[in-house]
C-alpha cells in the first residue's frame, strides 16, 4: 500500500467508527431508561493488595445479568428491584468469589471484592462442547482457554495463530512460511487423518468460519506460468481475524471433549468469544498503535557468494557475487492501529472496534493490509429473553512474497543463483528469473469478508433455558498475478501473462441449544442439554487467464492474445442432533452421558447417519477433606467420546474429468472411482487427567494423557495403472493412533508487595502411529526384485503418517586424484536399493517456558520454546548443491588462489546429493517474545484525560538455536497445507519483529 | 412485555415449522458434482469420450519423448532434478524409476480406451463407428509405445505382464483388428495411422517383412501427430517447457553432438557431407549452461513454443523402414535410394556411394533415422534394435525402463510374471 492510501484508510476508518459507536451509545441509553427507576449495585474489584482488576466477569446467577468491570475494577448494575442477590466475580488468575448483596427500593448499595490469586480456575466457565456454560470444574475431558485480552496487554499480536503460538499444550499453531499474511500450521494433537484436512473447526462467537489456509486457486488445466497464483507462501483466512477484538478463546481437543460437534471434530474445536459491551457504563474508548518493523535473520547460506565472480559475456565487466543476507533483507514496516469503544445501559450493551493493520515483509515487495470493523450487540428484553448480534467486517490485502516451490521465489532465485554464471542482467547469477524482474510481478491477494451472527436467548423457567443460533460467513477473494510485457519469466517468456483467480465462499450456521437442570432427591443433580446444529457450506472458485500481451500497458486478463477461464465448486451440509445429560452428586462427582447423531452430504449415498457417543467423569477430590493441606484443589477426571471427520465434499461419486485434448477440443477420461459407501473416519478418544492446585492455588497443575484411535480411516487406495482412473478410491479401510500426554503449570512465584513473578509452563508429547492400512495397501516383498516396498509410500504400518522414508548412501568409491572422463572428481557413492527410515515429521516433544515479572510500573515478559523429535526433507541442500552453488558447495572450493577452484569434495559433494536427498532435524529452541512494559502513572495521564496507559517494547521470534543446516526448522514449502509440513523447498523464515506498542484510555 | 414475549415466541415458532417443512420437502443431503462428469452422462458425449482417451495418450508422447531421449544418446541432463540425473545415468530400480509415471500414464489411456470401447458396444454403436475405430487403433498404438520403451508390462486390466516383444505382436495384432475396421469405414486417416503402427511393431518385434509390406501402403504426405497446445496445463508441449532454451534448461543434447553443432544457424552439421541438417535444429547461444549452471546448454530447437505437435508417426519413417528392410535383404540400392530420397526431399546432398558396404549403409541408416525422427521418441529403440547402448554410452546401464512398481503392487491379483527374463535388471 502508498503511503497516500494508508493516510486515507485511517480518517474513514476513525470516522466512520465513531459514528457508529455514538449511533449506538444513544440506543443503548434509551433502552437503559426502561430499568431507570429500581435499585442500583456499585462494585469494584481488586486483588488482595487493593489493585484494581478489570475485565473480571461479574454475573447474577439465575438472571440475565452479567456485567464486566472495567479497566479501574469497577462496575454498576441497575435496574435491580429491590432484594437480596448473589453477586458471583470470576477472572482468570484468581479465585472466584460470591457475595449476597441487598439492593434497596431506590438508591444503591456498594460491594467491594478483593480477589486472590490462583494458579487454578476450576470455576472458570466454558461452553465450547459441554452443552452450555459449565463449571471446568464438572467437566471430564481437556478444555483449554486463553485469555487473549489479557495476552495483548502483554505482548503486541498480529495475528490469531500468534495469539495461540505456545501457548496452549497439544495445539501446534507456528508460522512455517515467512512473509507477512502467509499461512501458518494448525492442528491439535498431531496428525488426526491421514487423507483428510488437519484444521480444527473455527467458531466465531458460534458461527462456523471459514478456515482455509492455501490460496491455490490454480487449477491444474488451467496453464497458469507458474504454481499457482500465490507466491508459494499460502494464505490464511484465519488472518483476517484481529486479535484485538478477541476477549478469549477455547479450545477443545480431541473426541473425548468434541463429540458434541459430530462429523467435523476429531481435529478439535476452537471457539472464538469477542469482546462484548459493558452494561451501565459511559462510552470508554480504547486506542491502541504498535509501530515497528520485521527483519529476517541474517542466515541465508550465501555469505561466501562475494568471494566469486564472474566476467559479463556481453560487457566484459566482473561481476562480483552478491550475499542475500545485504542484498536482499530489509527492514519491513510494521503498524497497527486499534481503536474501540464499549459501553451501554443496563439492557443494551455495545461493544464498535475498528483496527487496522499494515506489516511489511522483510523481502520485498511483501505486505498485508487488514482493516478490521467490528459491531456487538446484546440486548436484554426482558428478565427471560435476550439477544446478541455481533457483525465483523474485513478486508485484508496481501502482496504475495514469492516464496516457496516457485520459479519466481525471490529468496529462491537469490540462493539458488550461482556468483560464477553472474551477469549485469542477473547479478546474483539467478537461475530461472531475474530478481528484478520478480519485482515487477503484481501479486495481490484481496478478501471482503463478513462474519455475523444472532443469537437468542430464552429463560422460561429459571432452570429451563434456550439458546438460539443463527450465523453466516461470506468470504470474497480476488487473487491475482500479473507478468508484465518485456520482462522474462520462465514459462512465460516476455509476452506476458495474468492469472486471475476469484473465490466466493459461504457458511451459514444453525445452532439450537435446550437445557434443563434439575435436583433429584440424595444431593443428586441433572442437567440436561439438547438440540440440533448443522451448516451449509458452498465454496466456488473462478479463474482466468490471459497470455501473450502485444506489448506494455495492457493488465486485464481480456488483453491477452490467448484468454483461458475456469470454474471450481463443493457444497457441503451437515445437519445433526445431540443430546446429554450430566449428573452432579454431591456437586463434587460428576457423570455426563451423552451422544451425536449426523447426516453429512459427503457421506456415501448407501450410506446412512452417524452416531458418536460421550461420557465422561469429573470428581473433585478436594471437597472430600482428607486431602493434605498443601493440596489446595484437586479433579481428578477421565472421558471417553467419538467424533468423526467427513470425506471431501464430492469424494463418493464416481467421476470422468474434463480435458482440453486434440488441439483444444473436448475429452473425458476416468478421474475418481467413486465410493457409494463413503463414511466418515471415527475417532474414539480415551483421556486422563488431574488439575490440582498446591500451596493455596499459587501452584496450579493440568495434566491430561490421550488415545486417540481413528478406524475407518480413509485411504485413497490405489487401482493398478491398467485398470484405469486417476485417482485412487477412498475406502474406510484404514487405523491409526494419537497418544501423548500434555501439561500446563501455573505459578504465582512472588507476590510481595510491588513485585510479581508467575510463571507458566506448557509442554505436550504426541506419538501418531498407522495402526492398519487395509488389505490391500500393505508393505510387502514385491515379485519384481524381492524387496520390500509399500504401496503407498509415506503410510506405513506402525509408522506416522508421512513418514519420511528415503534412499541412502550406503558406500562410496575410492578417492580419484583428477578427474575422470565424465569430468567428476572424488568419491562416487553408492546408493541403497531401497527407502529407509529416515524420520517421524512431527515433533515428539514442544514446550514453552514463560515468565512475568511485575515491579511497580514495569512488567517484563518473556516467552521460550523448544521443538523435539521432527525431521524434514531439506530439499534446499541437494538443491543447492546440484547447482553448484550455496555456501555449503562453495565452502569445499580451495581458496589459496586468486580464483576459488573446486576440489574433489566438491564433487563429491555434489555426487553425493545426486543420489540421495537431506534429511535434517527440525528440533529447535526458540526466543519467542521479550517484553518490557511500563504502565504510566496515573495522575500523569489523568491530566490529558486519559485512564490506563502503557507503553510496550517487544522483539519476536528474536533468535533460535538449531542444528538442521537450514535457514528456518519450521519452514514448509507449501505454505500451511495440510500435509506439506514433510519438506522445506525455498521456503522464506520467519522474521524478527521489533515493536513499540502504546495503549490507552479515555 | 407480554405481548412482545408471545409474540417472538410465536414467530419462532412459526419459523421452526417452516424450516421443518423445508427440510421434510428436499433432501437436504443430495448434492452434485458439477465440474466432473458422471458415468451415464457420458452416454450422450460419446465423441468426447473417445477424444478423451486419445488425447490421454497423446499427451504422454511430450514426456515418452524426454525421458527416452535421456536414456538414449539424444540428451544428457543438464538441470537439478535427481531423476533426469538417473536416467541421464541409466539408473533406474523397481519403485523409484523415473519413467513410472508415463508407464501409469499409458496404462490409463488403454484403459480409457477400453472403458470407451464397452460403452460404445453398451449404447449400440457399429464397429465401423469412427469413434470404435479411433479407440481401437490408440489402445494398438498405446502397446507399440510400452513395448518400445519398457521390458515389460501388464497384457490386460491388471492382468499379468508380458515381455517387450509380446507386448508389441499384441500391438500389431490390435493394430490390424483397427485397420480391419477402419478400411470397411473408409477412414483414411486411420489406416494410414493403424498401418503405420503394424510396420514399426513388426519392425521392432524382428517381423521384417511385414513390417515392409505395411509401411509401403502409407502414402507419402502422411503425419499422425500428438497435438499440443497452450490452453491448459497437461497440452502444452514439455519437451519445450522444461528443457528448451527461453524456457527451463533441465536436459540438452549430449556431448558427443556438441562439436557438429553450427551454432549459428542452430543445426546440426550432417556428419557426411557437412551440409547443415534442416531436420535437426539446436540452438545454443554463446555460454548458454543448463539450471545446473555449469554443463553447456545445446537446446533442441524442433520444437520451439510450447503449442509444437510432435510426430507419433510419419511416412517418412516408413520409408525409413523400407530402406532398413532393403538393408537387412541386402538390398543396398533400394535403402540408398530410399534414404538419398528423404535427404533429396529437405535440400541434402546424397549419401557418399557406399559400394557393396552393408555396414557403411547401417551407419547411414542410423544416422539418418537419427536426423528424421530426432527428438519422436524413437532413438532409445534403434538403439536397443542394434544393439548399442553399451558401445555408445558405456556398460551398465538400463536399456529399457522397467515395470512400473505402482502397477505392479497394485494389480488385484498379483500378477506379476515369475519369468525374470522379461525384466530389466535394476541398477542403482
Amino acid at each position: 500500500m502508498t503511503n497516500r492510501s494508508r493516510q486515507r484508510s485511517l480518517p474513514w476508518l476513525g470516522g466512520g467508527l465513531a459514528a457508529l459507536a455514538w449511533t449506538v451509545a444513544l440506543l443503548a441509553g434509551s433502552a437503559g431508561a426502561l430499568w431507570a427507576q429500581a435499585g442500583v449495585v456499585i462494585g469494584k474489584v481488586t486483588d488482595r493488595s487493593g489493585q484494581p482488576l478489570g475485565s473480571a466477569q461479574v454475573s447474577m446467577p439465575g438472571m440475565q445479568r452479567g456485567i464486566v468491570s472495567d479497566a479501574r475494577g469497577e462496575f454498576v448494575i441497575r435496574g435491580l428491584p429491590a432484594g437480596t442477590y448473589t453477586l458471583e466475580v470470576r477472572r482468570i488468575g484468581y479465585r472466584s468469589e460470591a457475595q449476597q448483596v441487598t439492593v434497596p427500593a431506590s438508591g444503591s448499595v456498594q460491594v467491594t471484592f478483593a480477589l486472590t490469586v490462583s494458579a487454578v480456575s476450576l470455576d472458570e466457565v466454558v461452553v465450547t462442547g459441554t452443552g452450555g456454560g459449565t463449571e471446568r470444574r464438572k467437566l471430564g475431558a481437556a478444555v483449554a482457554s486463553v485469555e487473549a485480552g489479557m495476552i495483548t496487554e502483554e505482548t503486541p499480536v498480529a495475528s490469531f495463530s500468534s495469539l495461540l503460538q505456545a501457548r496452549v499444550p497439544g495445539v501446534r499453531s507456528i508460522g512455517i512460511t515467512g512473509g507477512a499474511g502467509s499461512s501458518k500450521d494448525l492442528r491439535i494433537r498431531g496428525t488426526s487423518s491421514m487423507q483428510l484436512r488437519q484444521r480444527p473447526v473455527v467458531y466465531v462467537d458460534g458461527v462456523r468460519i471459514d478456515t482455509k489456509q492455501a490460496q491455490y486457486l490454480g487449477n491444474q488445466s488451467m496453464g497458469t506460468a507458474c504454481c499457482a497464483i500465490d507466491g508459494g507462501a499460502g494464505g490464511d483466512r484465519l488472518n483476517d481475524l484481529n486479535p484485538e477484538d478477541i476477549e478469549r478463546v477455547e479450545i477443545i481437543k480431541g473426541p473425548a471433549a468434541a463429540t458434541l460437534y459430530g462429523s467435523e471434530a476429531t481435529n478439535g474445536v476452537i471457539q472464538i468469544f469477542t469482546k462484548k459491551g459493558r452494561a451501565s457504563s459511559a462510552p470508554r474508548w480504547s486506542l491502541s498503535y504498535a509501530g515497528g518493523f520485521n527483519r529476517l535473520r541474517p542466515n541465508l547460506g550465501t555469505k561466501l557468494y562475494p568471494r566469486f565472480f564472474s566476467v559479463d559475456a556481453a560487457t566484459g565487466d566482473t561481476i562480483w557475487g552478491k550475499d542475500a543476507n545485504q542484498a536482499m533483507i530489509e527492514s519491513g514496516l510494521h503498524q497497527d492501529v486499534n481503536i474501540n469503544v464499549q459501553g451501554g445501559g443496563e439492557a443494551l450493551t455495545y461493544f464498535v472496534a475498528g483496527g487496522f493493520l499494515f506489516d511489511e515483509g522483510s523481502i520485498k515487495p511483501n505486505d498485508e493490509k487488514r482493516g478490521n470493523l467490528r459491531v456487538n450487540l446484546n440486548w436484554t428484553a426482558t428478565d427471560k429473553w435476550s439477544f446478541e448480534v455481533n457483525s465483523a467486517y474485513t478486508r485484508n490485502s496481501t502482496t504475495l512474497l514469492q516464496s516457496g516451490n516457485n520459479w519466481t521465489s525471490l529468496l529462491g532465485n537469490a540462493l539458488l543463483g550461482n556468483p560464477r554464471t553472474a551477469s549485469k542482467t542477473r547479478p546474483f547469477g539467478e537461475p530461472w528469473v531475474a530478481i528484478a524482474d520478480i519485482k515487477k510481478l503484481h501479486a495481490v491477494s484481496a478478501v471482503d469478508r463478513w462474519t455475523g451472527g444472532l443469537t437468542a436467548n430464552f429463560t422460561p423457567l429459571r432452570r429451563f433455558t434456550h439458546r438460539l443460533t443463527l450465523g453466516a460467513d461470506v468470504v470474497n477473494e480476488e487473487t491475482s498475478k500479473f507478468f508484465p510485457f518485456g520482462s522474462y519469466y520462465t514459462y512465460v517468456n516476455t509476452a506476458g501473462e495474468k492469472d486471475l483467480g476469484y473465490r466466493s465462499f459461504k457458511s451459514l450456521t444453525f445452532d439450537y441449544l435446550g437445557r434443563l437442570s434439575l435436583d433429584l432427591p440424595a444431593g443428586i443433580g441433572s442437567e440436561l442439554s439438547f438440540g440440533t446444529q448443522g451448516f451449509w457450506e458452498e465454496d466456488r472458485r473462478n479463474m482466468a487467464v490471459g497470455k501473450g500481451y502485444a506489448g506494455p500497458g495492457v493488465t486485464l486478463v481480456s488483453g491477452g492474445a490467448q484468454t483461458i477461464a475456469s470454474e471450481l465448486y463443493t457444497k457441503t451440509v451437515n445437519m445433526g442432533i445431540f443430546a446429554q445429560n450430566r449428573f452432579s452428586v454431591r456437586d463434587r462427582l460428576f457423570l455426563t452421558g451423552g451422544f451425536r447423531l449426523d447426516g453429512n452430504s459427503a457421506f456415501g449415498k448407501n450410506y446412512g447417519f452417524q452416531f458418536y457417543p460421550k461420557g465422561d467423569l469429573a470428581y473433585v477430590l478436594s471437597e472430600e477433606g482428607f486431602l493434605p493441606g498443601f493440596i489446595s484443589n484437586l479433579k481428578l477426571r477421565a472421558a471417553a467420546g467419538m467424533s468423526g471427520l467427513t470425506p471431501g465434499a464430492f469424494d463418493q461419486f464416481r467421476t470422468f474429468q474434463p480435458l482440453t485434448v486434440l488441439d483444444d477440443n473436448t475429452g473425458v477420461f476416468p478421474d475418481s472411482p467413486g465410493n457409494a459407501e463413503l463414511a466418515p473416519e471415527k475417532t474414539l478418544g480415551l483421556e486422563g487427567g488431574i488439575e490440582a492446585g498446591f500451596f493455596q492455588d499459587r501452584l496450579g497443575v493440568d495434566f491430561t494423557v490421550y488415545r486417540q484411535k481413528t478406524s475407518n480411516a480413509l485411504l485413497s487406495v490405489p487401482l493398478a495403472a491398467s485398470q484405469g482412473f486417476n485417482q485412487g478410491q477412498l475406502q474406510n479401510v484404514g487405523k491409526m493412533q494419537n497418544q501423548g500426554w500434555e501439561l500446563a503449570l501455573n505459578a504465582a512465584i512472588i507476590e510481595s508487595g510491588h513485585f510479581r513473578w508467575s510463571s507458566t509452563v506448557s509442554m505436550d508429547g504426541n506419538r501418531n502411529k498407522i495402526l492398519d492400512l487395509g488389505p490391500r495397501a500393505i508393505c510387502g516383498v514385491s515379485k519384481l526384485d524381492n524387496k520390500q516396498y509399500c504401496k503407498l509410500g509415506a503410510f506405513r504400518t506402525n509408522y506416522p503418517v508421512n513418514v519420511l522414508f528415503g534412499q541412502t548412501i550406503v558406500g562410496d568409491s575410492a578417492l580419484t586424484s583428477g578427474p575422470t572422463a565424465s569430468n567428476l572428481w572424488g568419491r562416487t557413492h553408492i546408493r541403497s536399493d531401497t527407502a529407509v527410515y529416515r524420520g517421524d515429521p512431527l515433533p515428539h516433544w514442544t514446550g514453552s517456558v514463560a515468565n512475568t515479572f511485575e515491579f511497580g510500573a514495569f512488567r517484563l515478559y518473556g516467552l521460550v520454546s523448544w521443538e523435539r523429535g521432527a525431521t524434514f526433507n531439506n530439499a534446499d541442500r541437494p538443491y543447492a548443491i546440484r547447482f553448484s552453488t550455496g555456501d555449503e558447495y562453495l565452502s569445499t572450493f580451495d581458496f589459496s588462489g586468486p580464483v576459488p577452484v573446486k576440489t574433489y569434495r566438491s564433487d563429491s559433494l555434489q555426487n553425493y546429493f545426486q543420489l540421495v536427498g537431506a534429511f535434517d532435524k527440525r528440533d529447535n529452541i526458540r526466543l519467542r517474545e521479550l517484553s518490557l512494559s511500563y504502565q504510566l502513572p496515573a495522575t500523569v495521564v489523568s491530566k490529558v484525560g486519559l485512564g490506563r496507559t502503557s507503553l510496550t517494547l517487544s522483539g519476536q521470534n528474536l533468535m533460535w538455536w538449531d542444528n538442521c543446516h537450514c535457514r528456518e526448522p519450521n519452514a514448509n514449502w507449501q505454505g500451511g497445507s495440510d500435509f506439506g509440513f514433510t519438506t522445506d523447498f525455498l521456503g522464506a523464515p520467519q522474521p524478527r519483529k521489533f515493536v513499540a506498542t502504546i495503549r490507552t484510555s479515555f | 412485555m407480554r405481548y412482545r414475549t408471545s409474540s417472538l415466541m410465536r414467530w419462532g415458532a412459526v419459523a421452526t415449522v417452516a424450516g421443518v417443512a423445508l427440510a421434510g420437502a428436499c433432501d437436504p443431503f443430495k448434492v452434485s458434482d458439477p465440474s466432473r462428469y458422471t458415468d451415464e452422462a457420458l452416454d450422450s458425449a460419446l465423441q468426447s469420450v473417445a477424444d478423451g482417451a486419445e488425447g490421454q495418450f497423446q499427451l504422454t508422447v511430450d514426456d515418452y519423448v524426454i525421458y527416452t531421449a535421456l536414456l538414449s544418446d539424444e540428451w544428457q541432463h543438464t538441470g537439478t532434478w535427481a531423476g533426469y540425473d538417473d536416467v541421464d545415468k541409466g539408473r533406474a530400480r523397481y519403485g523409484s524409476s523415473p519413467a513410472d509415471f508415463i508407464f501409469n500414464a499409458l496404462m490409463r489411456a488403454r484403459y480409457a480406451t477400453q472403458d470407451a470401447q464397452e460403452r460404445f458396444k453398451r449404447v449400440g454403436l457399429a464397429d465401423t463407428d469412427p469413434k470404435v475405430v479411433q479407440v481401437k487403433s490408440v489402445e494398438g498404438w498405446i502397446d507399440l509405445y510400452l513395448g518400445a520403451a519398457f521390458c515389460e508390462a501388464t497384457q490386460g486390466q491388471g492382468t499379468e505382464a508380458i515381455s517387450d516383444i509380446q507386448m508389441l505382436q499384441q500391438a500389431g495384432t490390435k493394430l490390424k483388428a483397427a485397420l480391419a475396421l477402419a478400411q470397411q469405414a473408409g477412414l483414411t486417416q486411420w489406416i494410414n495411422a493403424d498401418r503405420a503402427g503394424i510396420a514399426r511393431a513388426a519392425l521392432y518385434a524382428g517381423n521384417y517383412a511385414e513390417a515392409l509390406t505395411y509401411a509401403q501402403q502409407v502414402p507419402d504426405g502422411f503425419t499422425y501427430w500428438a497435438k499440443f497446445s497452450t490452453t491448459s496445463d497437461p497440452q502444452r508441449n514439455w519437451v519445450v517447457l522444461t528443457n528448451t532454451v527461453g524456457f527451463n534448461k533441465a536436459a540438452g543434447m549430449r556431448q558427443k553432438w556438441w562439436s557438429q553443432v553450427d551454432t549459428i544457424a542452430s543445426k546440426l552439421r550432417d556428419p557426411w557431407t557437412g551440409q547443415l541438417d534442416p531436420r535437426v535444429e539446436i540452438r545454443h547461444p554463446a555460454g548458454s549452461l543448463g539450471v545446473d549452471g555449469k554443463t553447456p546448454h545445446y537446446s533442441q530447437w524442433k520444437y520451439k513454443t510450447l503449442a509444437d505437435d510432435i510426430p507419433i508417426t510419419k511416412s517418412e519413417e516408413m520409408r525409413l523402414i523400407e530402406a532398413e528392410v532393403a538393408w537387412r535383404n541386402n538390398d543396398l540400392v533400394t535403402a540408398m535410394a530410399r534414404l538419398n530420397a528423404l535427404r533429396a526431399a529437405v535440400g541434402l546432398n546424397p549419401l557418399p556411394d557406399p559400394g557393396l558396404d552393408a555396414a557403411r549403409v547401417r551407419d547411414y541408416l542410423l544416422s539418418e533415422r537419427f536426423a528424421v525422427l530426432f527428438m519422436e521418441g524413437q532413438r532409445l529403440a534403434d538403439l536397443n534394435r542394434f544393439n548399442l547402448i553399451a558401445s555408445y554410452l558405456g556398460a551398465g546401464r538400463l536399456k529399457k525402463f522397467p515395470l512400473s512398481q505402482f502397477e505392479a503392487q497394485n494389480s488385484p491379483n498379483g500378477v506379476i510374471a515369475d519369468d525374470a527374463t522379461k525384466r530389466c535388471a535394476p541398477i542403482s
